[in-house]
């Protein structure tokens, strides 16, 4: 995988990361304002990121927009992104 | 509902195939204190559950529960790639392979098929919340017996982060008792 897809999509992992932790995280304290401050934050960051990952390398998640191939069918799935 | 995205929830990238460690591995897959044990004990028990934060913590941590299903899978796949069947034999796959070959099958390291009679799901908030507290530890003490198992960094990198995970989701589910 050429390496800037490699470190846009670790870009997205991290913030994707932040926003699960803080969402569990707020589960059991959902009056707690600095976390949903950071839950926010991290959220906005993960949709740029992903707005940016997407517009160059494709669906993250099978989704619409312009396309002449359903390309959610190649390769690699996660699982083949091997070192 | 759930929506697939195609990415893991953290990168696996295993260079070296090792059949032998795919078999310890794999009892974090489909054993006793397994992510598919977790995913459903906790997406089975929210339905029970008469405070919004417990249903919330079960429906997000089981729902993660099943990004680690994914990722224990990529784990098993990519140290399963490309043996020979000299491989096979001498570390001691062959008893999987002649079964699955390099599919992925949820089993204990023992063997035995996964089941859900490692899981509970009682109808009572107290007795399950309990359950989920012991079971992070169980999940806990197996990635622990996984290191001492196995040296690659690779894999221990992707295992390391698993460990952490139930730490943390413990910490949770001792909030969410502590949270009525």
């Amino acid at each position: 995988m050429e390496a800037n897809k490699k470190r846009l999509l670790q870009k997205v992992q991290q913030y994707e990361f932040a926003v699960i932790e803080a969402n569990e995280y707020l589960d059991t304290h959902p009056d707690d304002q600095e976390a949903i401050r950071y839950f926010q934050n991290a959220s906005r960051h993960l949709q740029q990121q992903l707005a940016a990952y997407e517009e160059k390398y494709g669906k993250i998640a099978a989704g619409e927009g312009e396309m002449t191939r359903w390309a959610w069918v190649d390769e690699p799935w996660p699982w083949q992104m091997e070192g | 509902m759930w929506q697939y995205e195609k990415r893991l929830i953290r990168p696996v990238k295993v260079q070296r195939p090792d059949p032998a460690a795919a078999m310890v591995i794999m009892s974090q897959l489909g054993g006793p204190h397994g992510e598919l044990g977790a995913a459903t004990r906790y997406l089975n028990q929210r339905y029970a559950m008469p405070y919004g934060e417990v249903a919330g913590i079960l429906t997000d941590v089981g729902t993660e529960e099943l990004a680690h299903v994914e990722m224990v899978s990529a784990i098993l796949y990519q140290l399963t790639r490309n043996l020979t069947v000299q491989e096979i034999k001498e570390k001691g796959f062959d008893q999987y392979f002649v079964d699955h070959t390099t599919g992925i099958y949820p089993q204990a390291a023992s063997g035995v098929p996964f089941s859900v009679e490692t899981l509970a799901s009682t109808g009572d908030v107290l007795a399950d919340l309990h359950e989920d507290l012991a079971a992070e530890q169980k999940a806990r003490m197996s990635y622990d017996n996984i290191l001492r198992l196995v040296d690659d960094p690779d894999v221990r990198d992707a295992i390391k982060f698993l460990r952490e995970r139930e730490i943390v989701h413990f910490q949770r589910f001792g909030e969410a008792k502590q949270s009525q």
